[in-house]
C-alpha cells in the first residue's frame, strides 16, 4: 500500500509538467495585461502605466532599453496623432475578434536561468491618422516580465516601425503646415 | 484496490495539464525549426518544401501574407545584402525556441525569439534586430502559417544603400 501511494505521488509530479512550464489564460497577470491594453486603447495612459515599475526596462525593437516615462510620451504621441486606435486578434480570418491573444507562462528555474513569470500578447494594432487619413494595421508581439511586487519590470516589444514612422512623420508635417 | 487505480489514473490526467497546455523545448517540432535556421544561415532552403505546407501563409510584419516561394526568395536576399549573418539568444547561444500544444482548436504553435545580426555588404554597418516568429503546425506535421514580428527599418537602410549603388 505504501508503495502504491509513493508511486501515486511520484506520478503526480512527473505527470504534471514534463518541462515544469505552466501556461494560463484567465489568471491575474493575463487579465491585468488585458486591462492594460484596454486602457491604452481608451487613451487612459495613467491607468495603463500604473502596472509598470518606475525603473522598468522597456525594449522596443532594440537591445537598448528606454524608460517608462519615455514610453508614456510615445503612447501619448500616438493618441495625439491617431484616431480609432484598437487592437484586434482572431483565431482565423473573419473569426471572433478578441482584441488580443494573451497568455501567462511560469518558467521554473533551470541550469542557466532564474524562474520567470511572463505574460505575452499578440495583436494587430490599428489606427488612422487624424491629419492625413492614413490607416495602419501593424502586427505586434509584447512580452511582459513580472517582478515580485506584481509589477511589470521588463517589456519587450516586437513590430515593424517602417509604416508607423512614415505616417507619424507625414502627420506631424501636415499639422505643422 | 480498483478505486485506488481509478483515482491514480484520474489524478494523472487532471494533474498533467491544469490548462491542457504543454510546453516543450527539445521536441521534434522545435528541433525542426532549429534545423531550418541552420539551413537559412547556410543559405540552403531545401528544408522549406518539407517543413512548410504548400499553401502556407507567411506574414512578414503584415496582416497580408506571402507564399512559400516569396518567403524563400526574401530569405535568400538577406545573403545578397548581408554577410556574417547569425541568429542568437541575447544572453548567448542559439535562438530560443519552444513549442506549445494548446490541446484545443488553437492547435500547436512553435515560438522563436532571437537577435538577427548581419553586416551590410554595401554599408559595412552591422545591424542587430530582435525578432519573434510564431509558427502554427497542422496535423500532418507541417507549418501552415508563420508570423514574423521585427523592425525592418535597419534592413531597409541596407536595401536602399544597395539600390543606390546599383543605379
Amino acid at each position: 500500500m505504501k508503495k502504491i501511494i509513493l508511486i501515486f505521488i511520484t506520478s503526480l509530479f512527473i505527470g504534471c509538467a514534463p518541462t515544469g512550464v505552466q501556461v494560463t489564460f484567465d489568471d491575474e497577470n493575463s487579465n491585468t495585461i488585458r486591462e492594460h491594453l484596454q486602457h491604452y486603447v481608451d487613451g487612459d495612459i495613467d491607468s495603463m502605466m500604473s502596472i509598470i515599475a518606475d525603473d522598468a526596462e522597456i525594449y522596443i525593437n532594440s537591445q537598448e532599453s528606454v524608460s517608462a516615462s519615455d514610453v508614456r510620451a510615445i503612447h501619448e504621441l500616438e493618441h495625439s496623432i491617431f484616431n480609432g486606435i484598437s487592437t484586434s486578434w482572431s483565431q482565423e480570418e473573419g473569426g471572433n475578434d478578441i482584441g488580443a491573444w494573451v497568455e501567462s507562462t511560469n518558467y521554473p528555474a533551470g541550469p542557466a536561468n532564474e524562474p520567470a513569470s511572463v505574460t505575452q500578447a499578440w495583436f494587430t494594432w490599428n489606427g488612422t491618422s487624424s491629419s492625413t487619413g492614413d490607416s495602419l494595421s501593424i502586427p505586434v508581439h509584447v512580452v511582459y516580465s513580472w517582478n515580485n511586487e506584481n509589477q511589470v519590470q521588463t517589456i519587450y516589444q516586437f513590430f515593424d516601425s517602417i509604416n508607423a514612422t512614415a505616417v507619424i512623420e507625414a502627420s506631424l508635417a501636415a499639422t505643422s503646415e | 484496490m480498483k478505486k485506488l487505480i481509478l483515482i491514480f489514473i484520474a489524478a494523472l490526467f487532471i494533474g498533467c495539464t491544469s490548462t491542457g497546455v504543454q510546453v516543450t523545448f527539445d521536441d521534434e517540432k522545435s528541433n525542426a525549426i532549429k534545423a531550418a535556421y541552420d539551413g537559412y544561415l547556410a543559405n540552403d532552403y531545401s528544408w522549406a518544401e518539407t517543413l512548410y505546407s504548400p499553401d502556407i501563409a507567411v506574414h512578414i510584419n503584415n496582416v497580408e501574407a506571402i507564399d512559400l516561394d516569396a518567403n524563400v526568395a526574401g530569405l535568400a536576399s538577406h545573403h545578397e545584402l548581408f554577410s556574417d549573418i547569425s541568429m542568437s539568444h541575447p544572453s548567448g547561444g542559439n535562438a530560443f525556441i519552444q513549442t506549445t500544444n494548446y490541446n484545443d482548436d488553437t492547435g500547436i504553435w512553435s515560438n522563436a525569439w532571437f537577435i538577427w545580426k548581419g553586416t551590410g555588404k554595401v554599408t559595412g554597418v552591422t545591424i542587430e534586430v530582435p525578432c519573434h516568429v510564431a509558427y502554427q503546425w497542422n496535423d500532418e506535421g507541417q507549418i501552415t502559417q508563420t508570423w514574423l514580428f521585427s523592425d525592418q527599418a535597419p534592413l531597409l537602410a541596407e536595401v536602399n544603400a544597395a539600390q543606390a549603388v546599383a543605379e
